[in-house]
């Protein structure tokens, strides 16, 4: 077994100072900082979250987002096919399709759009080539998805 | 480590809430003012060794569940404690590059001056001469690499075996006394230099 040389031993008046220097009492401070940082926070009951939870739920729920500018380009777009329609005269399509259906029944576009079936879309959101169906076929420019 | 401390410890680590907070006031009880004078040494301030202790004693209230037993546990202790003041004395000098502020210009309470003035104490080593001694050797300690004096710090005033310091600075045997060795002489050639104390030879 390898034995090592013990190390050259001190004065012993300094070994003597050195000892005194230990058994210092650590101040009453140590522990309120210790105490603060070692304290949890309150925890927030779990009914809490039993509250909080429908509200989250109802605002995670996908819904149309209905901006004034929007709402504007959209009122304008179905001004405009409105009087498409005026136009069209015969070509105009039966009132029983869908699309037409929930363009001429508000109540059902508001469920469409509640339920995220449906969104309102502004004429400047389209292609031109969806522009072009749209009108081709005298439908507003609210479409589903 | 003791059996009382052993199983002081497991009630740490079992218990939470209120629980938890009263094991863990009985170990802050045991260890505080051992893991608090380490820390002055190492430091030589009080407000540094404040700093450190605390840094020590919530490591040691958040990491206490992985304690595992392998080794005692006051040599994990010490060692959390050691590294924190190392590092808060290395901190301190880091940020005082171009100062002039020394820390050994604290104003540190002396223990043996409040024992001095104590007149039931009658201990013959409280004379002048002594305490102007303790005084320069605290000043030294406060001077040379932290790793002396953390290391002198271990061996006198907590009494650890070469063993026990090996254990907590998880070296070798050999690597403790030569470390010792070293830290002895800078010690000494510190007070020499300073004219307090005898030079390196005795």
């Amino acid at each position: 077994m390898e034995r090592h040389p013990e190390p050259a031993a001190l004065p012993k008046s300094l070994e003597e100072s050195l000892r005194r220097l230990g058994g210092v009492q650590a101040p009453e401070e140590l522990w309120h900082r210790v105490a603060l940082s070692i304290s949890k926070p309150a925890e927030a009951p779990d009914e809490l979250w039993r509250r909080v939870e429908p509200e989250v739920r109802a605002v995670a729920r996908p819904r149309p987002i209905l901006r004034f500018r929007r709402v504007a380009a959209a009122a304008a777009a179905v001004a405009v096919f409105a009087l498409g329609f005026l136009l069209a005269g015969r070509d105009r399509p039966s009132p029983t399709d869908p699309v037409f259906a929930y363009a001429e029944r508000p109540e059902l576009r508001d469920r469409f759009l509640e339920q995220g079936i449906a969104i309102q879309v502004g004429e400047e959101q389209l292609s031109p080539t969806a522009r072009m169906l749209a009108g081709a076929r005298g439908a507003a420019t609210e479409g589903s998805l | 480590m003791t059996d009382s401390d052993q199983e002081l410890v497991r009630r740490c680590q079992q218990a939470s809430g209120a629980a938890f907070e009263a094991a863990y006031r009985e170990l802050y009880d045991l260890y505080s003012s051992r893991i608090y004078t380490i820390c002055l040494r190492v430091t030589g301030n009080e407000e540094d060794a404040l700093d450190a202790a605390q840094e020590t004693l919530v490591t040691l209230a958040r990491r206490i569940r992985d304690f595992a037993f392998r080794s005692r546990f006051s040599s994990w202790v010490f060692r959390i404690a050691v590294n924190a003041a190392i590092d808060v004395r290395r901190r301190r000098l880091a940020g005082q590059r171009g100062s002039v502020r020394t820390v050994l210009a604290s104003g540190e309470a002396d223990p043996l001056a409040d024992a001095a003035a104590d007149p039931d104490r009658s201990d013959p080593l409280l004379d002048l001469e002594g305490r102007e001694s303790v005084e320069m050797v605290r000043r030294a300690l406060a001077s040379i690499n932290p790793r002396f004096s953390s290391l002198l710090a271990l061996r006198y005033m907590e009494g650890l075996s070469y063993e026990e310091i090996a254990e907590v600075l998880e070296c070798s045997l050999g690597t403790v006394k030569s470390r010792l060795n070293r830290a002895h002489a800078a010690l000494r050639e510190h007070l020499a230099r300073r004219g307090e104390g005898p030079p390196a030879g005795g």
